[in-house]
């Protein structure tokens, strides 16, 4: 069972991202591994909203991901929104939960952004009383996300693979691989992705994203941003490969959040992945199909 | 010299709140802030967004953003004072978009009534249930997604209209309208309210018994000169056939 799911739960078939425009498409019931959720969006004290997920979450697993939480934020944890959280969880029982290895707001104001943390020993301390809060408060372990980011801090001391390896192993959370991510930093910070894959835990990571991003190019360089508008590129898809040969099949989610197309083409991009996987899988040698490692 | 994480973060919020972009790559960020503020309000208000369209909507996106910051890490609160916002600058009425205030409050319970608690609505029977005696002395309890705005403009009309695709143009003459938005069945509706059915809404959701609703009715009857007579058997069969009423009693 991959780290964070829920016993036996864990979708080989890959999944979509739930969003507002496709509600009614969802009546059909089409076929789809799961759906992840951005937990925020279900924060209603009823009404329609946990409604359909509730009725979604019958024939399909789903996965509730935090956004607005800003784990790495300097002041207190909002309590209200973590109990919220809470009670959504606790309301839906979704097969896993994640959020971001981020911060937010800053002197009272919310940015509503995904911000960029420095890896440092402080940085660490503080995200893994954060965890540890968020784990005990929902009474399971949750997996966390890394960003795709456009600075870097020079105050950092670690690198990222090994800050998050320290991190799982400090808190026993998961992690949520962005290959998108990935990829986008490669690009705006001249990392090697083979590297970063290899140095992280394989065994703490419960889940793969897949994405879009849009090239702009600021100041004669050129700069990839985490836009979620668009396909999967073909270099993720094959960082995907590479990540399904060194660490095995995983619950793979496509997201796509700006300049939505119709769930027809979301769905056409989970079909993908799921021949991805079943290419590598057929094309390594003494590869297990469709197993999962623990 | 090192900065700890308090320090990085102090500077990078405020370069997310100060007016002018710092270019290069931490514009990026100070981008994303005001788009996705924006997005989150044209999501809340979408027919106030359509009507001033995009470019002016941005303005008063990023206006409000600077009087009125996001609090929290949910998006569905950034249009919070936004009526308000939009009241205080638009508050002369020989302006062109008086009637922008009062349409977002529609906006605003609008979207308020998608979230709120789901309560069951009772049938008109269950009045029967009360000897005839008791009924001056009935408080109702209504709906939590009731939410009742009285404006001097046409603004369900407007709402209404551009909610079409093809939406045909509405004189602001047309006089003002008394309005409930609730949700029925999961469905979140807007009806018409006459401006004594709108009196007596929010004297029994203000928690006044039947008795007091109608004084206070008939009083403001009396000091508007008002002729005619209120049809209290027809307004309080609207209210239940609103699905608006889920409790009464006579405590």
């Amino acid at each position: 069972m991959p780290k964070g799911w829920q016993a036996d739960s864990a979708p080989l078939r890959a999944g979509v991202g739930l969003r507002g425009v496709h509600h009614a498409e969802w009546d059909a019931r089409p076929a789809c591994g799961w759906l992840e959720a951005h937990a925020e969006n279900y924060f209603a004290d009823g009404g329609p909203l946990p409604a359909l997920l509730e009725s979604l979450h019958r024939d399909y697993p789903l996965s509730l991901h935090g956004v607005g939480l800003g784990l790495g934020g300097c002041e207190p944890l909002d309590r209200d929104h973590l109990a919220r959280l809470a009670a959504l969880v606790h309301r839906h029982q979704p097969e896993v939960v994640s959020e971001h290895l981020c911060w937010g707001q800053a002197e009272g104001v919310h940015f509503n952004d995904l911000l960029p943390l420095p890896f440092t020993e402080e940085t660490l301390a503080l995200l893994c009383d954060r965890i540890d809060l968020l784990q005990s408060t929902l009474g399971r372990s949750v997996l966390v996300e890394h960003l795709a980011s456009y600075l870097s801090f020079p105050e950092s001391t670690l690198d990222e693979a090994q800050f998050l390896s320290e991190l799982t192993q400090r808190t026993g959370c998961g992690l949520l691989l962005d290959l998108n991510n990935l990829h986008v930093n490669s690009v705006n910070h001249g990392l090697d992705p083979q590297i970063f894959l290899r140095a992280l835990p394989a065994a703490a990571i419960g889940e793969i994203h897949l994405a879009g991003h849009t090239l702009v190019h600021l100041d004669g360089e050129t700069v990839l941003i985490d836009t979620h508008g668009s396909a999967v590129d073909e270099a993720v898809w094959a960082l995907y490969r590479d990540a399904l040969r060194l660490i095995g099949p995983r619950p793979t989610l496509i997201e796509w959040d700006t300049d939505i197309p119709s769930l027809e083409v979301l769905l056409a991009e989970a079909a993908r992945a799921d021949d991805e996987r079943v290419r590598v899988e057929w094309s390594t040698p003494g590869s297990t199909v469709a197993q999962i490692d623990s | 010299m090192t900065r700890s994480l308090a320090d990085i973060q102090r500077d990078f919020a405020a370069m997310l709140r100060a007016d002018q972009s710092p270019g290069g790559r931490a514009a990026i960020y100070h981008n994303n802030r005001r788009a996705n503020f924006r997005k989150a309000l044209a999501l809340t208000y979408p027919v106030t967004a359509r009507i001033v369209g995009d470019d002016f909507f941005a303005r008063l996106s990023l206006d409000y953003l600077e009087q009125h910051p996001s609090r929290g890490g949910d998006l569905h609160h950034v249009g919070t004072r936004f009526a308000e916002f939009l009241a205080t600058g638009f508050a002369a009425p020989s302006s062109a978009f008086g009637y922008l205030a009062d349409l977002a409050k529609l906006e605003w319970a609008w979207a308020e009534a998608l979230l709120c608690a789901d309560a069951s609505p009772l049938s008109i029977e269950a009045l029967a249930t009360f000897e005839p005696t008791a009924w001056p002395r009935l408080r109702f309890t209504l709906h939590p997604s009731v939410a009742l705005i009285r404006s001097p403009w046409p603004i369900l009309t407007i709402f209404d209209e551009h909610r079409r695709e093809q939406p045909a143009v509405v004189s602001l003459d047309a006089g003002g309208e008394c309005v409930v938005v609730l949700r029925r069945a999961q469905c979140v509706e807007a009806h018409r309210l006459t401006a004594q059915e709108h009196q007596l809404w929010v004297a029994l959701a203000a928690g006044q018994c039947l008795q007091e609703a109608l004084d206070a009715l008939l009083r403001h009857l009396e000091e508007n000169h008002a002729v005619g007579e209120f049809a209290l058997r027809e307004a309080l069969a609207r209210l239940f056939m609103l699905d608006a009423v889920t409790a009464v009693n006579t405590a």
